[in-house]
């Protein structure tokens, strides 16, 4: 046995106090991936991030704003936007010719609701951050579920898109300080939070990668 | 276990079959991540991602390697993406050559080297610390580590090599003290 067999065998020996685990809590935890799963596997409905009044109102006049731009547009354009919607029809057709692509649309579906829920969920932490009002069982489990969301996002084929890889990996910080946020008041954390949101940008990155209409044409019937 | 069986049933929603897949492997995904992340709380969360996952890609197991090496694998993913995820939130991870300085007097008592060989393995880069944790501590094979990390079985053996060696450089001080 040479000297550095002996060294490594005595580290190896040390070594197992490394982080001695504790007995694992098994029926908690147990519980909770049940708890998780259920919640996965929920009708849409209950799953949904509960919005107040006011951002349904907000959420409202935000769409009649879109729907009305798009109005305008196919009437100002005329039948010269006829034939661009002709042509991005005929794109879309060959884009989605084989199922790689049309899987590949899905996932890109899939990260774009994911995007515009944390966007919801931001926009409204954020402003009530800034009231001191958050109450953090109303973001705790929202927080939660879209974390699970984002890492399987970023194992999905969506996350070879680099731009869009950067951002699930920068919202993942966020929400697991949001997550992880005990709502005792603290104003520190809360604006260390804020902070971290503000500087990576995240709600700019998160708005330039959603698109500005519904969903792509591209990604029409991916589903 | 018969492990197709165990697959089928959970497979089909057999609750008493998932309680038995979850009890089977349990303990060695949470060893491994508290190992590897050293807190209680993140070992907890990484342990119920690893086996939400588990059940939710269960379908997409084609059985090419055990349900063992499939779920260390998940878990080792998970793993490696929270510990990313603390390091972007505290930017705690120390270089080699600053922890080697820290409480560099040499033959100073036990727990200075418990201290010392603590610093010296998380400063070790994350996959070299993966596989010196899962060999040495954990007693995984280099099979099971190649599995789980997706490397042959010779990079899992060329890794824990580089990591023993990076150890035996940090500790060089309490040699003597080691191996007397």
């Amino acid at each position: 046995m040479t000297e550095d067999d002996r060294l490594d065998a005595a580290i190896r020996k040390l070594a197992e106090a490394y982080q001695r685990p504790p007995e694992p809590p098994r029926d908690a935890l147990w519980g909770r991936i049940q708890a998780q799963r259920a919640e996965w596997t929920a009708p849409r409905g209950r799953r949904e991030f509960q919005v107040r009044p006011w951002i349904r109102w907000a959420a409202g006049l935000a769409a009649a704003l879109v729907i009305g731009v798009a109005i305008g547009r196919f009437s100002v354009g005329g039948p010269g936007n006829v034939g661009t919607v002709a042509a991005t029809d005929a794109h879309a057709g060959a884009l989605l010719a084989t199922t790689d692509q049309s899987a590949q649309a899905a996932y890109r579906i899939a990260a774009t609701e994911y995007l515009n829920r944390v966007e919801t969920l931001l926009s409204v932490f954020t402003i009530e951050a800034g009231r001191g009002q958050v109450a953090n069982r109303e973001f705790e489990g929202p927080a939660r579920r879209l974390l699970l969301r984002n890492r399987l996002l970023q194992d999905s084929p969506a996350a070879d898109d680099a731009a869009l890889a950067a951002l699930l990996e920068d919202i993942e910080v966020v929400l697991v300080q949001i997550a992880a946020y005990a709502g005792d008041g603290d104003e520190e954390e809360l604006g260390f939070i804020a902070q971290g949101i503000q500087d990576r940008s995240v709600m700019l990155k998160l708005r330039a990668a959603l698109p500005s209409g519904t969903v792509p044409v591209a990604m029409q019937g991916a589903l | 276990v018969d492990e197709p069986h165990l697959i089928a049933r959970v497979l089909a929603r057999d609750p008493a079959a998932e309680r038995e897949l979850y009890d089977a492997h349990v303990d060695r995904v949470y060893r491994l991540a508290y190992r590897m992340t050293g807190d209680e709380t993140l070992a907890e969360e990484c342990t119920q991602d690893t086996f939400v996952r588990v059940f939710v890609k269960l379908g997409e197991f084609r059985g090419q390697s055990s349900l063992g090496t499939w779920i260390h694998a998940v878990a080792t993913s998970v793993v490696l993406n929270c510990l990313r995820t603390v390091k972007r939130l505290h930017g705690r991870e120390m270089p080699m050559e600053q922890a080697a300085d820290l409480g560099n007097e040499p033959g100073e008592a036990e727990p200075d080297l418990k201290r010392r060989l603590r610093q010296a393995i998380e400063a070790l880069p994350v996959k070299l610390r993966m596989v010196f944790v899962m060999h040495d501590v954990e007693g995984f094979t280099h099979e099971e580590i190649g599995g789980a990390l997706g490397m042959p079985v010779g990079t899992s053996k060329v890794n824990l090599f580089r990591a023993r060696a990076r150890l035996r450089d940090a500790l060089a001080d309490f040699a003597g003290e080691l191996v007397g």
